[in-house]
């Protein structure tokens, strides 16, 4: 060979034969052999696209590895088709689907770019926007001239200050600045006349710097309610983006086939032996040996001897399979298989129920049973399956159809039914058929069966019949009876597989041979057994039945399953955008959850429900029963409707934040605004600030009185701000020259006197900021909680507005508690009375509400509570009791739910808040009272008259109703 | 006659030449088995040049029609071997049978009523891949056992068509293993071994209709090929090179000829007609010159009736009938 098969140890088209492996070929050495022999022929002499179709006789064997090999030769070969330019080798469809990938890698690029882009260019903006405005620095020099004389031009003055600290490049390293200033700001300070402003004239920056400033800083803001408004406008469109992902909309759980076969008995060798056995052909062949003999037997006469020509037997197999997650069906393909690999001939066709119609392994393609018939006539029929479909069902007798069979010779039915339950069906298809059971016994028994031409005798395999087991509705006792009829370790099996959402035979199988199982599980009889259960063929589980089989697991078993489980949904994940995704994500997370049962895990369940349509979730109900056993952190509220809807609509992000993070982005951006502009220009933002607020708000601003120093200011509390000499407060608090100036005197001496630190005076101005908004002078000595001021600064003359504000505030803080007055009912009415019933008690805090029990029957209307669809699709029933809280007037002013079904609580508290009480009389006086209420959920009676009285006579209440209408 | 004479049998008991018609002489549309008009796809022609590479017989699958048989010919035809030896493979074929086949009972005949003696070798007859190997000997050697025709060819490669293996019982390509590897086999009945001279080593093309999987050891001993059906440009070109159709049938009739066509191949039929059915159909056409988007008066009908050369049973031509009706 001229050609070396190796390039630097390693094979030539090493890689290539490894990924054709991966996608399902069986590569040996005959292949690598004639790979290289191929190779050493055509030396290089074709460019790669011929090597498509030179190479694809030698793997490929049939017509579907010819267009498997095509496809993996092409998708192997594609990373090379950039670079290769035009000598592209894949097809025309190949080509345009990697045009379509293209262009979505191009756009969602370029949707990522705008995201990177965009926040930046904002950015950007901004510091244009300020270089922009930002005074001319040829201005600075005459205003440092002409300090002296335009300190007390009200606004402006700082900001050139703020101007020429910034300018200079080092301030603190030089002292010498910093002390001249202050002496500068200390002898205009006594010169509160006004002065002639600079000789040049205002620039458009300084006419309208307020409103800049203002807009700088509230443009994130603006942006960002923009930004959601267009959103919510374009909720539709994003929803029809969710549309349009892919196919597949399942995603099976990955799991190889066990190891340990089933099938590697010695058992199982025999009846393969016996299947292989050489079956008498129809033909005669002329026996030469035996005619000679014959002939000189009978001296030279001639005398011909033929002897039967023998053929290996050939099987057709059909299997009755109910569904793709049908046990019993893989179970005979699995059978089949291994027979296969065996050496025995099968062909195999699968039928749903009625064989007449079979369809092919691939499920495509659809083959009458007559076609068969034609076909496949000098084949032995096998029929895997109960045979239900092919007796009458009236009478119980074969169907006429049927007779269609009688074209086979050998033909039998092997059911999965244990031989002890057979009986009438069973009898009439032996008429027909060879019934036997479908076990490893029943294959070596079918062999005899159709060389003897015996007619198979069912009273041999119907002996020890242990008789049928009875029909159980309750799962409860279904599920005891399942203990004793499976045994122990074939129950311990059942149990397991109740883990998984779907049954699935690999899944089955793997499960029973985890090391937390009992050993030796994976055997034909406990198989049987297992399959024979109804639930296996359809793959699904009863909730009920699942949940209960759960809780029968010991706990560490559960989470050895649970974690196995984990372990093979991460290996092999769903591609993202399928439909397949979301229902992968749900059961990766679910399990992760009760594996670990942490918070953590909780949250991401959580997270991804949210996402997940809702009847998808709700049709997990052990989920749905496991989430709500669940503890239930006190912080878990949940959002008005129609609010989530609008601020979070199912969680779709936008510049990669959901709504939450976007705002506080928001608030972050617009605080660095405001710090940025503060920087700039110290004294005069807040005050430009509170004249434009001035000017918006329509209520008058308090300013504060200058004359008094709040005591604040002079207390040693630490969180207060710096003493009087703070210049921000000093400028905050008056806009009129003249106090300027009588403030400026303290500020002046600040960093002489007290503070080291330069860095100090920045701390005051959170914290202070707010103060011309709320405060008026008595405020003092505490904190900027807005509603806390509001409470003291009642009665002071600027106390109803003050109070406005406050209240309003208040009614939204999460200080507002059940039980506590509310404040605002009273300032939101115009007039002085109603500020009057709510002011005289100053105490209500401490009245604490009475208990009083149940108060169903002191109700004077209690509304029916809705019942949400969703609960109905959940079938959730049951009592809710609500703890609700009444006020004086029997107006409910707090619900909670404190039991119940989590799906009905909502609605019950809702219920509540809607129900109307007489004021409740303690003592003489009407009494702020706590009770319960309770609603009964029932399951509706078929009977609209009489609603939930057939289905449970024993309950009071109707249903839908609140159980104590009638006490 | 609105069949335009092409209705030689009306089955109503007049004769043709009371008609005033005679039966004309059949004319052999030769060109459909020309193995110059062959064209092989790309997949095939490197399937081909692959097996003559690895010296590994090829086996072709495709559906019925698609040239699988004409594979040989046209393979013997480009290398200038003689005509491909053929052997037509039975539901009762023996691994033997592919080699050669003894008259036991001629034999038997012979010995019993002849006075001279018999020699085993005259009533052994050598088939197709028997021949093949005895070709690739020297003639010196070969001689004595080929037929008269084929004396003196040898050495020669040669090429076998083994049709419709699927046909064979299971056991054909297993036994045959060993045989078609090495190129040798041996007459039992004489006990004389012949074996391939490995410069001369005959191409082997086996077919199938894919109705059985063959074992996997007898594929895995081969190359593989599936004609897949050929799209329309190359439907047109196969056309053309075949058919040399006359100047009267336009090239826009055969555009319509070939969409009638693949919508009848979209039908769900028993069985889909293949490029054979379209080349014997289009030379009716052609005849005829019936345009089948332009249909003259009573061409409907003649129309339907060469719907019989497109399917191969009356369901099927029903179908065709019934779903391309509105067309016309």
């Amino acid at each position: 060979m001229s050609s070396e098969p190796f390039i630097n140890d390693q094979l030539v088209f090493g890689e290539l034969l490894a990924y054709l492996r991966q996608h399902g070929f069986s590569i040996g050495l005959d292949h690598y052999l004639r790979l290289q022999q191929l190779l050493s022929k055509i030396r290089g002499h074709c460019v790669p696209r011929e090597l498509r179709t030179l190479l694809c006789p030698i793997f490929a064997t049939s017509k579907l590895q010819q267009e498997n090999f095509y496809r993996a030769f092409d998708s192997y070969f594609n990373l090379f088709q950039v670079s290769a330019g035009e000598e592209g080798f894949s097809e025309s469809s190949t080509a345009s689907a990697h045009e379509h990938s293209l262009h979505f890698k191009a756009s969602t690029s370029r949707r990522r770019w705008l995201y990177a882009v965009a926040p930046l260019g904002f950015a950007v903006l901004l510091l244009l926007a300020f270089l922009f405005f930002r005074p001319p620095p040829s201005q600075k020099s005459s205003n440092e001239s002409t300090s002296n004389a335009n300190v007390d031009a009200g606004s402006e003055s700082p900001s050139e200050i703020a101007g020429s600290e910034t300018t200079s490049p080092s301030p603190r390293v030089e002292p010498t600045e910093n002390e001249v200033r202050p002496n500068e700001v200390q002898l205009s300070t006594p010169t509160p006349a006004p002065s002639p402003t600079p000789t040049t004239g205002p620039t458009f920056y300084e006419r309208n710097r307020s409103a800049i400033q203002l807009a700088i800083i509230l443009a994130p803001l603006i942006f960002f309610l923009l930004y959601e408004w267009y959103r919510f406008v374009r909720r539709r469109l994003l929803l029809e983006r969710q549309h349009s992902r892919r196919p597949p909309f399942v995603w099976p759980v990955k799991v190889d086939a066990p190891e340990e076969g089933l099938y590697d008995s010695e058992q199982f060798l025999t009846a393969a032996r016996l299947l292989r056995r050489r079956q008498m052909d129809e033909f005669l062949r002329l026996d030469v040996e035996a005619s000679v003999t014959a002939t000189i037997e009978r001296l030279g006469f001639p005398e011909f001897r033929y002897r039967t020509d023998s053929r290996v037997p050939e099987y057709l197999i059909l299997i009755d399979r109910a569904s793709y997650k049908d046990h019993q069906a893989r179970f005979f393909e699995e059978l089949t298989k291994a027979l296969e690999r065996e050496g025995v001939f099968v062909v195999r066709y699968f039928f749903d129920g009625d064989p007449r119609v079979c369809r092919d392994e691939t499920g495509a393609g659809v083959v009458q049973l007559a076609e068969l018939e034609n076909k496949y006539a000098d084949h032995r029929l096998l029929i895997f399956g109960d045979g239900n479909n092919l007796l009458d069902q009236i009478t119980g007798r074969l169907d006429s159809w049927t007779a269609v069979f009688n074209h086979w010779q050998d033909r039998a039915l092997l059911t999965v039914a244990s031989p002890s339950q057979w009986g009438l069906r069973e009898i009439s298809l032996a008429q027909l058929f060879i019934v036997l059971p479908a076990t490893l016994n029943g294959l070596l028994a079918l062999v005899d069966y159709f060389e003897t031409t015996v007619p198979a005798d069912l009273r041999a395999w119907m002996q020890g019949s242990s008789g049928t087991s009875a029909v159980h509705d309750a799962p409860e006792e279904l599920v005891a009876e399942l203990r004793s009829t499976l045994g122990a370790e074939t129950f311990e099996w059942l149990c397991a597989c109740a883990v998984y959402t779907e049954l699935q035979w690999n899944l089955t199988l793997f499960i029973g041979s985890l090391p937390s199982m009992p050993p030796g599980l994976l055997t034909e009889a406990n198989l049987l057994k297992l399959i024979r259960l109804p639930w296996f063929r359809v793959g699904v589980m009863p909730d009920e039945v699942r949940w209960l089989l759960i809780n029968r697991l010991v706990p560490t078993q559960q989470e050895e399953i649970r974690a196995a489980l984990i372990a093979l949904l991460e290996k092999d994940p769903a591609p993202t955008e399928t439909f397949a995704n979301d229902q992968y994500r749900l059961n990766l997370s679910t399990q992760r959850w009760l594996q670990s049962r942490t918070r953590k895990r909780l949250r991401e369940l959580l997270q991804t429900i949210k996402q997940l349509p809702r009847n998808q979730v709700l049709r997990d109900l052990t989920l749905v029963r496991f989430l709500e056993g669940s503890r239930r952190s006190p912080l878990d509220f949940l959002l008005p409707d129609r609010l989530r809807k609008l601020f979070y609509h199912r969680g779709v992000s936008a510049f990669g934040m959901k709504t939450g993070a976007r705002f506080l982005f928001t608030l972050v951006l617009v605080g660095a605004a405001w710090i940025g502009i503060r920087a700039v220009s110290p004294k005069t933002t807040p005050e430009t600030l509170h004249a434009e607020l001035a000017k918006l708000t329509p209520w008058p601003i308090p300013t504060r009185d200058t004359s008094s120093p709040p005591p604040q200011d002079s207390s040693p509390t630490p969180q207060g701000p710096l003493p009087a000499g703070d210049p921000n407060i000093l400028t905050t608090s008056t806009p009129s020259p003249s106090s300027t100036a009588t403030t400026n005197a303290p500020s002046g001496a600040v960093p002489n006197a007290s503070q080291p630190s330069a860095g100090n005076s920045t701390n005051p101005r959170p914290s202070v900021s707010p103060a011309p908004l709320t405060s008026s002078g008595t405020i003092v000595g505490v904190t900027s909680v807005p509603g806390v001021v509001s409470e003291q600064t009642t009665g002071s003359p600027q106390g109803q507005n003050s109070g406005q504000v406050d209240d309003s505030k208040a009614a939204v803080t999460p200080g507002t508690e059940v039980g506590q007055p509310q404040p605002s009912a009273g300032a939101s009415r115009p007039g002085g009375e109603s500020t009057a019933t709510t002011t005289p008690d100053p105490t209500p805090t401490s009245d604490a509400p009475v208990s009083v029990g149940s108060l169903n029957s002191r109700a004077r209307s209690l509304p029916k509570p809705d019942y949400p669809s969703f609960a109905a699709a959940a079938q959730a029933y049951g009592t809710v009791i609500v703890q609700v809280i009444l006020d004086e007037t029997g107006k409910v002013t707090s619900a909670k739910a404190v039991s119940g079904h989590t799906l009905l609580r909502e609605p019950a508290v809702k219920a509540a808040f809607r129900a109307r009480f007489n004021p409740i009389i303690i003592s003489g006086k009407p009494s702020r009272v706590i009770g319960i209420i309770s609603y009964n959920f029932v399951m509706e009676s078929r009977d609209p008259q009489r609603p939930g009285i057939q289905n449970r006579p024993d309950q009071r209440p109707p249903g839908r109703q609140p159980g104590g209408r009638n006490p | 006659m609105s069949d335009n004479g092409f209705r030689l049998y009306v089955g109503e008991g007049s004769t043709v030449a009371q008609r005033g018609l005679r039966l004309p002489l059949f004319e052999k549309a030769t060109e459909l088995n020309d193995p110059a008009g062959y064209l092989a796809d790309e997949g095939l022609r490197d399937a081909v040049n692959v097996a003559l590479m690895l010296g590994q017989p090829l086996l072709v699958t495709g559906e019925p029609g698609t040239g699988k048989t004409q594979l040989a010919t046209s393979i013997a035809y480009e290398l200038g071997a003689p005509a491909p030896l053929t052997f037509h493979t039975k539901t009762t074929s023996a691994a033997r049978d592919l080699f050669y086949h003894y008259d036991a009972l001629g034999h038997f005949h012979d010995a019993q009523f002849r006075k001279e003696e018999a020699v085993v070798e005259n009533y052994v007859t050598y088939e197709a891949l028997g021949l093949a190997i005895l070709l690739s000997m020297d003639a010196k050697d070969a001689d004595p056992f080929l037929p008269e025709s084929l004396r003196g060819a040898g050495p020669v490669r040669s090429v076998v068509l083994i049709d419709e293996v699927d046909k064979a019982p299971r056991d054909l390509p297993n036994d045959v293993l060993n045989e078609i590897d090495n190129m040798s086999f041996t007459v039992k009945e004489t006990g004389r071994t012949f074996s391939a001279d490995q410069g001369y080593r005959p191409i082997v093309i086996l077919t199938s209709n894919s109705e059985k999987n063959l074992p996997d050891a007898f594929l895995r001993r081969c190359v593989f090929y599936h004609i897949a059906f050929p799209d329309r440009g190359r439907l047109k070109e196969i056309v053309q090179r075949r058919l040399r159709l006359g100047s009267e049938f336009t090239p826009q009739m055969l555009d319509h000829a070939l969409t009638h066509f693949e919508k009848i191949r979209d039908l769900t039929l028993k069985k889909k007609p293949a490029t054979a059915e379209l080349l014997a159909w289009l030379r009716v056409l052609e005849k005829r010159q019936i345009d089948v988007n332009n249909l003259q008066r009573g061409e409907a009908e003649a129309l339907f009736f060469t719907y019989s050369i497109l399917s191969k049973s009356k369901e099927d031509r029903e179908m065709i009938a019934r779903n391309l009706q509105s067309d016309f």
